[in-house]
């Protein structure tokens, strides 16, 4: 039985992810495709999935993460987090699957779960942070109408080399006034 | 004195955090004049002192010195998000009010970013402070830190939001700049 219909867009499902769903987040932490550009260098097994995965909902604090789902697979994730409800921001995370690429579908979801901040749980402000490398990402966060607020120098590796990494910045009222 | 000298300056020592240093660290943190540019927002008591410093001071991964002065407890300084495959680490720091305006939190700073990278082989060390606190903004440009990035009103100050600044410097730039 798949999780809870939390968010709805136009083609999408972002579901709460359930005991069933870990295999499919195992795989995408382990894809190297994938955790190239998260900067995630570790296996994560079954049991570390497991770990990342109890208490997930607890507290809005700990991050909110979705599964994106198309006819019920997941197509993508997408996730809040470090959720700090007094200075009222958070960061957000996501991935799309590498044969989902060019759908679309990633810009959906992570604009879905923008307003869900915003209009929800009332965040003035949401950053997101990528290497100078994923430029899928930064079409993304731009073509959101993310503020590219500056560049912090070699503080990535990707392939075997520092990378700068970007920083951006979506205001609450930015994100309204679209 | 508690603790043992990690790092010497010639004003400054850098010695282990020990348990007689709680009561000073938790008046400390919760002083608004200290809390504040901190962005800390929830009281601390003595219990959750003593968390914090089994949870972090005393971490493997992370490390957090006293600064002292004359054998005395000032402040904490700490380096913290070590991460040794990447090769970076960001610098956090806090000095008790009476302390501040003499420089010793920059000396303190400097010692701890050249262990970073003569010691801990990083690349790259940052440090962030809001846009209003000119004093801790002096500290990273004095240990050769550039201004890379702004995260648009990221804090709070008297009620109204405020930038954070994002500062980083790289391995090689202290290495040109070191004396």
């Amino acid at each position: 039985m798949p999780g809870g219909q939390f968010l709805t867009t136009d083609r999408l499902a972002l579901r709460t992810v359930e005991e069933e769903d870990l295999p499919v987040l195992r795989e995408y932490a382990n894809d190297p495709v994938i955790r190239r550009r998260v900067t995630g260098g570790r296996p994560r097994n079954l049991e570390g999935q497991r770990e990342q995965f109890e208490g997930m909902y607890d507290d809005v604090g700990d991050g909110v993460g979705l599964l994106a789902c198309l006819d019920g697979e997941a197509v993508g994730y997408v996730r809040l987090f470090h959720v700090d409800m007094a200075a009222r921001h958070a960061t957000v995370e996501y991935w799309v699957r590498p044969a989902e690429r060019r759908s679309g579908y990633g810009t959906e979801m992570v604009a879905s779960v923008l307003t869900y901040a915003v209009e929800e749980l009332r965040l003035h402000r949401v950053r997101a942070r990528t290497a100078a490398t994923n430029t899928a990402s930064r079409r993304l966060l731009e073509s959101l109408g993310f503020v590219h607020e500056g560049v912090q120098r070699a503080a990535a590796f990707v392939g075997g080399d520092p990378v700068d990494a970007h920083r951006y910045g979506l205001l609450e009222d930015e994100w309204e006034g679209r | 004195m508690p603790g043992s000298a990690f790092l010497r300056g010639d004003r400054v020592v850098l010695r282990t955090v020990e348990e007689e240093d709680l009561a000073f660290l938790r008046d400390n943190v919760d002083d608004p004049r200290v809390r504040r540019p901190l962005t800390g927002t929830e009281p601390t008591n003595i219990e959750t002192t003593r968390e914090h410093f089994e949870e972090y001071i005393s971490a493997e991964e992370d490390l957090t010195l006293a600064l002292c002065v004359d054998g005395e407890i000032r402040g904490t300084i700490t380096l913290f998000g070590v991460d040794q495959r990447a090769g970076t680490a960001e610098i956090a720091y806090w000095l008790t009010p009476e302390a501040h305006g003499r420089g010793l939190m920059t000396e303190a700073a400097r010692l701890l970013v050249g262990y970073a990278f003569e010691e801990l082989r990083l690349r790259r060390v940052r440090g962030r402070a809001l846009a209003t606190n000119e004093a801790s903004k002096g500290v990273l440009r004095n240990c050769g830190m550039q201004r890379e990035a702004v995260g648009r009103e990221a804090g709070t100050v008297d009620g109204e939001y405020v930038d954070m600044i994002h500062f980083g410097v790289l391995r090689e730039e202290w290495a040109a700049d070191d004396p």
